[in-house]
């Protein structure tokens, strides 16, 4: 078979994602909001002093966090409804962008590196409302409610001011910076990145190969991360596992360790069948 | 120390912690419900000697109330959290005997699992005035509502 060049790679990836992507938006649009309802459900539990009983909502939970030990947030990168609109949004801003000749409008690196703590602040916060049982008197602030009605058809549940207010500044910020809300604010992003994933299975460089001053990787990321060497077992819980630092290295030196690389592409399907399967598992 | 182990670390602590919080819990309820049984032995040992004294007496069928339903099965629905949602009502002996939900096609499967623990409450209570289930408040209030709407076309002076 003739070698493709690089950048007909990356756009069979980028398809592969995108279409990925979509099956899941379709088949399990809830995934994400029922994890984290399993989150909620565990404070819930303890501000009454109930036990914390294995029910759906923490089936769901577990079965995504222990998938995220294995392989990293691929849930996030490839899975996630919330995140798959955030990218929809986001492409459609980048043509829009293309066609009116005018740059994307780019944020500040010092602003990136705090802000990725606010959303343990919206965690907290979250978890505190749950544990002090107040859950039922902010029905109708979460955009994740609002965002899953009107993808359910129930338009007339969507008239929740505060929700839909916070959805739609949501997808301008996601729509200016690629995973916005994810690298930011998600509280189920906050959950997963203090998920540790084992490191052999993410994308990881040999810093020694690289060219000098080159930080392509770091550029193209979504969620801004210096890749680890690999030398180091640490990897970033940030990494959604989009794979595009990997497609951009000019030298091919962003690889995970137990996959070859000429796998990827199976690796990636693999990936997806075992997420679906565990899923529908778990009953959704 | 490694940022890798550390979360390992935390992760197994969180869940040690569950584990011991959920333990504790369940002895509670275990010495709570002990407790229970036996005041509910004592009374009905008391009681079997009060029968045992008046042989004769001749037993009443408990309570009954005049109940407000006609036996039968109605099917009621209500507006969930994607669509609507159908109950059916089983009424026996004037009460609700069983809650079937019949159809709900835009709800989210985990959520309606959850949700459908609100049957055994409405069941419990006979009636359909019962706290929703959180985290599942509006597929919950989707079978609560479709309950009282059954129950509605179960009255017995429904003109
Ligand atoms: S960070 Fe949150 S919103 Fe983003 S993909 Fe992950 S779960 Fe979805
Ligand atoms: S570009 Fe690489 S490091 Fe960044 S999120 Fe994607 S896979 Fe992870
Ligand atoms: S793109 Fe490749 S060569 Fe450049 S910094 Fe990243 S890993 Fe190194």
């Amino acid at each position: 078979m003739k070698e493709m060049t690089p950048l007909k790679k990356r756009k069979i990836h980028a398809g592969v994602r995108a279409g990925i992507q979509l099956m899941f938006f379709i088949l399990m649009p809830s995934a994400f909001t029922t994890a984290f309802a399993g989150v909620k459900y565990i404070f819930v539990q303890l501000g009454n002093r109930e036990p914390i009983e294995f029910n759906a909502f923490i089936k769901v939970l577990s079965v995504l966090l222990v998938y995220t030990a294995v392989f990293g947030r691929f849930f996030c990168g490839y899975a996630c409804a919330f995140g798959s609109l955030g990218d929809a949004v986001r492409a459609l801003y980048m043509s829009i962008c293309k066609k009116m000749k005018k740059k994307p409008v780019a944020i500040n690196e010092t602003m990136n590196k705090l802000f990725i703590y606010v959303k343990y602040l919206v965690l907290l916060m979250i978890v505190f409302v749950s544990y002090k049982g107040m859950a039922t008197s902010t029905k109708g602030m979460s955009p994740w409610d609002v965002f899953s009605m009107l993808r359910a058809g129930n338009i007339e549940m969507g008239a929740y001011i505060i929700g839909t207010v916070l959805l739609v500044l949501i997808l301008i910020g996601m729509a200016i910076c690629e995973r916005f809300f994810c690298r930011f604010l998600c509280p189920m992003g906050a959950v997963f990145t203090l998920i540790p994933s084992i490191p052999y299975l993410s994308l990881r460089r040999t810093r020694t190969n690289c060219i000098n001053g080159c930080s392509a990787c770091k550029r193209v990321c979504p969620c801004n991360i210096e890749l680890s060497d690999v030398s180091s077992i640490e990897i970033s819980g940030e990494c959604i596992q989009c794979g595009k630092c990997r497609g951009i290295c000019p030298k091919q030196n962003v690889k995970r360790t137990l996959v070859p690389q000429n796998f990827e592409l199976c690796f990636t399907i693999i990936r997806a069948a075992i997420l679906v399967a565990i899923l529908i598992w778990a009953g959704l | 120390m490694n940022r890798y182990f550390i979360k390992i670390i935390n992760l197994l602590l969180i869940l040690g912690a569950i584990y011991i919080y959920n333990n504790t819990l369940e002895n509670r309820v275990k010495a709570e419900e002990i407790a229970r049984l036996s005041a509910e032995l004592e009374s009905a040992n008391n009681q079997l000697d009060e029968y045992e004294k008046f042989f004769d007496v001749e037993k009443t069928d408990g309570n009954i109330v005049e109940s407000d339903y006609v036996d039968g099965k109605y099917e009621g629905s209500a507006k969930g959290y994607g669509g609507d949602i159908t109950v059916e009502v089983t009424i026996k002996n004037g009460s609700m005997t069983d809650l079937r939900i019949v159809s709900a096609p835009n709800e989210d499967g985990a959520y309606l699992k959850m949700a459908s623990s609100i049957v055994k409450d409405i069941l419990k209570e006979q009636s359909s005035s019962v706290d929703t289930v959180s985290g599942a408040t509006y597929s919950s209030t989707g079978i609560r509502d479709a309950t009282k709407n059954a129950l509605e076309n179960a009255k017995k002076n429904k003109e």
